[in-house]
């Protein structure tokens, strides 16, 4: 799985989000928290981009980069509409998205569809993408690297086993060979 | 308690062997290494002490043995730590696999 050849456009990635989101569901904070754990699942399980959008770190959480304006310009367009938070589709995307991407992006979206929008914020919030990018919530405003999704284990299809090793095998340590750590 | 004035060692030659590591891999190590070298115990890094007794302890001439998670799914860094000397050594970075093999 994987396709390398696709990529949403931003505009594309958003409406495809809308019209899975439930009317009454439908809101700004939703829509930027499950555009954050599809992209950044599809990364950690297929080492590439979903979708040209970026992802900032705000103190509401991770949000993709420039949403605001982002979302007045479809409004302009004529793509979604906008009343106060609540945002709703108006067309569907206008691109063939392969099967496999669709599976893969809705059995995400089913998964969190069943969090209320505290709880996605909560969890956004945890990520280590979100803690790094911030520096444990100390400075706000920064880009999050996608680099950093491989971090997000918990949007991994399967739990890896965390074996313990034996302390039998625990190397000696070679004084002669050691050097200072540098980048 | 670790922090920033111990001092971050590493084997040469495990030294070397970091640029075989997959790019995103090294990314995210050297990615979590910044932390690591400002707070060993930064709440990002999810650093854990593995249980090794006393005596191997003595043996290996060093207090602690620490790791943390690259990628859960696959990749972790095992660390020593000697606490007079305020020392931390890098041990390894590898996946479930090859820390099994790498340290066989």
């Amino acid at each position: 799985m994987g396709n390398k050849k696709f990529k949403f456009t931003k505009e594309d990635f958003i409406l495809y989000i809308l019209n899975k989101l439930e009317p009454d569901k439908s809101d700004k904070i939703r829509l930027n928290k499950m555009a954050f754990f599809v992209e950044f699942a599809y990364l950690l399980n297929f080492g590439q981009d979903l979708s040209d959008a970026n992802y900032a770190a705000i103190n509401k959480g991770p949000v993709i980069d420039g949403y605001d304006s982002l979302l007045k310009s479809m409004q302009t367009k004529r793509l979604i509409k906008i009343d106060n938070y609540v945002v709703r589709p108006l067309k569907s995307p206008a691109v063939d998205i392969p099967t496999d991407i669709r599976i893969f992006m809705d059995s995400i979206m089913d998964k969190y569809s069943k969090l209320k929008n505290e709880e996605l914020y909560t969890l956004s919030h945890s990520t280590d993408s979100y803690k790094i990018t911030t520096n444990n919530e100390k400075k706000m405003g920064r880009k999050i690297s996608k680099k950093l999704a491989i971090l997000e284990t918990f949007l991994a299809d399967d739990e890896s086993q965390e074996e313990e090793f034996s302390e039998d095998s625990l190397p000696k340590i070679n004084r002669s060979n050691l050097v200072q750590y540098a980048r | 308690m670790l922090d920033s004035s111990y001092k971050i060692l590493i084997d040469s030659k495990f030294e070397k062997s970091l640029k075989g590591l997959p790019k995103n891999i090294k990314d995210v190590f050297d990615e979590k290494m910044e932390y690591f070298r400002n707070n060993p115990s930064h709440p990002s890094l999810n650093t854990k002490q593995c249980s090794v007794s006393r005596s191997k302890l003595k043996e290996l001439g060093v207090d602690q043995v620490y790791e943390f998670y690259i990628n859960r799914k696959d990749y972790r860094c095992l660390f020593y730590v000697i606490n007079e000397t305020k020392e931390i050594i890098i041990v390894c970075i590898a996946n479930h696999t090859q820390i099994k093999n790498k340290l066989k």
